[in-house]
């Protein structure tokens, strides 16, 4: 560093004479503290212990009699104490705040960080911008804590109680130490918002209700890139960007807020599918301001980058960050943010497409279904339609029997209808099956009161219902839940012996799931058929289609759930049905 | 009169068709499943002259099963297959492997109970040709066997 670089506060002598002696013991005494330095510093990432040791090493070299390192925070403009060496810290001493300024009598500190240059004071008594925390103090190194970039995360200072204690020797040294420290800083926060995403991946590899997975987005983009609010629109079939996720102001307008592609910062980004990174967006063209996070003096940094899917641009994910109050400093995103964006939007993207391709193949399967559906369902219609042609023949046919016969042959078209009817109710049911409501519901007392309803109608079997729980909230349908359970129970009273138990209970599993088991007495389902039971058309009942089980698992599927069938043959049926959990709406 | 079964799962359809072919003047029993069916059949005594069996019942190869099983016990008794909506290249199937005809339940505008009837009379027609023929043959043979005990005898006396 040359002296140029340095700033000079106070008194600008060198206090001391020029040594050769004192200079070699100074090197040797350097050297061993940036040993025991790198010791730490191999131990990573026990980052306390890495600055105790720093700082205990500064005041070493230095002979200096208290030390600290301070820490920048952007959003609010300050410096906050975060480790301390030397005597007489008080609580009250290291809450103190500097304030981001080059305003006379608020710190050294401040304007170090403000400014990145390094700062020797000789007379803290004459220093226009010092501020007391110890009257002892006369003399002090403060040395700026670089980042990547060179943004300022910090501040390392040192303090004597001796006038011109220190020289630019130690200056240099000491902003050594401190570029050490700031280097382990940066690692240790890289390492962080690395954990970060990889959660986040193992999240969204894993959830398949988008809406939560976009939630999660969004706040852990805020989290990892220290940002003030974070938004995320995607594009829906009909070509608009229409916003799915935000934290603050812009929540009330998820599912409102669209832009045309193209419209904005934000819809230019989805048209290009490029980054856009600006400090004031007022003074960008394209700019429009139609749905911001803040009033658009507010925002002091914007970056929106381009949700990729494997075939084309699904979305932008854009984050802003407040305009600081004190106008001396900026806060902008850092090419560095950019790719940490970047990187976030493709999980997402990734995640979408898992999420499309599921949804594909679900109606895939379902196709499929539909056209063996629709034959079956001809075919057992035909067969119907064959024998109420013969009845209504034979009611006409003069010397068809009267009386007794013919009252059976009437009851026997109406049941045939009755039938036919029911079919068609089955058919339209496993249709619908997949399109759900989406409304947040409480399962326990849901499915308390609709088991007793259903136990109250079922006599030579016991319908019981069972939870630990006061309440369990998913988002979903309650009519086709409902229609899921009902099902489920009553399959199980159709196999079950007369005076068996049929037992409904809900239970929350410890990965944010709500567990729903439909269970029963009967002789339960052979290894072979557990799979197959779920299968459109798998029966071994005489009526309907068998789509039962295909229905219900098909409204499963469509609130992002699993259902599985656990028993043992032998021991009973037991259907376990798995939902994501969702927070109480008071709780939202 | 005719022995017929009538083998279909819907229980009105059978009944239906018991009665109007009752009303013929044949002998009607008729099973509800592939299983019983396949039972009656090789129970008969004597075998049926018509067997008349729905092509879907509990899987649908059902039909195709029964028709076997009336051809095992007497390869002479006609097979009609009943299909309801598309199941006609099963049918088909069938004619190929032996059955006499088939008949589609639903035909708009077309009383499907007389088409059946009808087709029982033509099946039994051709059964008591064929069973005429086969007996003709048998006739024939024994002449011819008889005729060839003759000339034998005389070649031995000339010898």
């Amino acid at each position: 560093m040359s002296r140029e670089d340095t700033r000079n506060g106070g008194q600008t002598e060198n206090g001391k004479d020029f040594d050769y002696t004192e200079t070699a013991v100074g090197t040797i005494a350097s050297i061993s503290s940036f040993h025991s330095v790198s010791r730490v510093l191999s131990a990573f990432p026990n980052i306390d212990e890495l600055m105790r040791v720093a700082l205990e090493e500064a005041l070493r070299i230095s002979r200096g009699k208290r030390g600290f390192i301070a820490l920048v925070n952007y959003h609010t403009g300050e410096l906050t104490i975060g480790w301390t060496a030397g005597c007489g810290w008080t609580p009250e001493k290291r809450s103190t705040k500097f304030k981001l300024t080059r305003e006379p009598g608020k710190g050294i500190e401040g304007y170090v960080a403000l400014t990145g240059v390094p700062y020797l004071c000789g007379n803290l008594e004459s220093d226009q911008y010092h501020y007391s925390l110890f009257d002892d103090s006369l003399s002090r190194i403060v040395v700026p804590l670089k980042g990547r970039g060179g943004k300022v995360i910090g501040t390392l200072s040192i303090s004597s109680d001796h006038y011109n204690a220190f020289d630019e020797n130690d200056l240099r040294i000491i902003q050594a130490l401190a570029d050490v420290v700031a280097l382990a800083m940066s690692t240790a926060d890289y390492y962080a918002r690395e954990q970060k995403l990889i959660e986040l991946g193992r999240l969204l590899a894993s959830q398949t209700n988008i809406d939560a997975l976009l939630d999660e987005v969004v706040g852990a983009a805020i989290e990892i890139l220290q940002a003030d609010d974070c938004s995320l629109f995607l594009i829906e079939e009909d070509s608009k960007l229409v916003l799915r996720a935000s934290k603050g102001a812009l929540k009330e307008q998820v599912g409102k807020a669209i832009y045309r592609i193209g419209e904005g910062l934000t819809g230019w980004v989805a048209l290009h599918g490029e980054p856009i990174r600006l400090s004031d967006v007022r003074s960008d063209p394209r700019w429009k301001g139609r749905y911001t996070e803040l009033p658009a003096e507010e925002i002091g940094a914007f970056l929106a980058v381009p949700v990729m899917g494997q075939r084309s641009c699904k979305g932008v994910l854009r984050v802003i960050r407040k305009r600081p109050q004190d106008a001396s400093y900026s806060n902008p995103f850092t090419s560095d943010d950019q790719n940490l964006l970047y990187m976030l939007a493709s999980q997402v993207g990734a995640a979408l497409d898992r999420v499309e391709l599921q949804e594909r193949l679900i109606e895939a399967e379902r196709m499929a279904a539909f056209g063996e559906m629709a034959a079956r369902a001809a075919h057992m219609l035909g067969n119907k339609i064959f024998s109420l042609k013969g009845a209504l023949k034979e009611l006409r046919t003069p010397q068809a029997a009267l009386g007794e016969e013919r009252e059976r042959l009437y009851a026997a078209v109406d049941s045939t209808i009755k039938e036919m009817e029911e079919l068609l109710q089955e058919f339209r049911y496993f249709v619908k099956s997949a399109r759900i409501e989406r409304n947040p519901i409480e399962l326990v007392s849901l499915l308390r009161e609709f088991v007793g309803h259903i136990s109250h109608s079922v006599s030579d079997v016991n319908v019981h219902f069972e939870t630990h729980l006061d309440e369990a909230w998913i988002e979903g349908d309650a009519e086709r839940l409902k229609r899921c359970i009902g099902e489920l129970i009553e399959n199980a009273t159709y196999f079950v012996p007369r005076g068996g138990v049929v037992t409904v209970s809900i239970e929350s599993s410890p990965h944010g799931s709500v567990v729903i088991t439909v269970s029963d007495t009967g002789r339960g389902i052979p290894d072979e058929s557990k799979e197959k039971i779920f299968e459109p058309f798998y029966s071994t009942r005489a009526q309907g289609l068998g789509l039962g089980l295909a229905i219900v698992k098909s409204i499963v599927q469509a609130h992002g759930g699993t259902i599985e069938e656990s028993g043992r043959y032998g021991e009973g049926a037991k259907f376990v049905i798995t939902l994501p959990a969702a927070k109480p709406p008071h709780q939202r | 009169m005719a022995r017929i079964l009538v083998v279909d799962d819907e229980e009105l359809a059978r009944e239906l068709i018991k009665r109007r072919l009752e009303r013929d003047g044949h002998k009607v029993d008729t099973a509800a499943d592939e299983a019983s069916a396949i039972r009656m059949i090789s129970e008969a005594e004597p075998s049926y002259d018509v067997v008349i069996t729905d092509m879907v019942m509990d899987t649908d190869q059902s039909g195709l099963n029964v028709l076997k099983a009336a051809l095992l016990r007497d390869i002479f008794t006609e097979v009609i297959v009943l299909t309801a909506y598309g199941n006609v290249a099963n049918a088909v199937e069938c004619m190929k492997r032996g059955a006499y005809d088939y008949v589609e339940k639903n035909i708009p505008g077309v009383d499907v109970y007389d088409l059946l009837a009808m087709k029982v009379e033509r099946a039994l027609e051709e059964r008591r040709d064929t069973l005429m023929t086969v007996h003709r043959l048998r006739l024939a043979e024994q002449l011819i066997s008889a005729g060839e005990t003759k000339s034998s005898r005389t070649t031995q006396d000339d010898t």
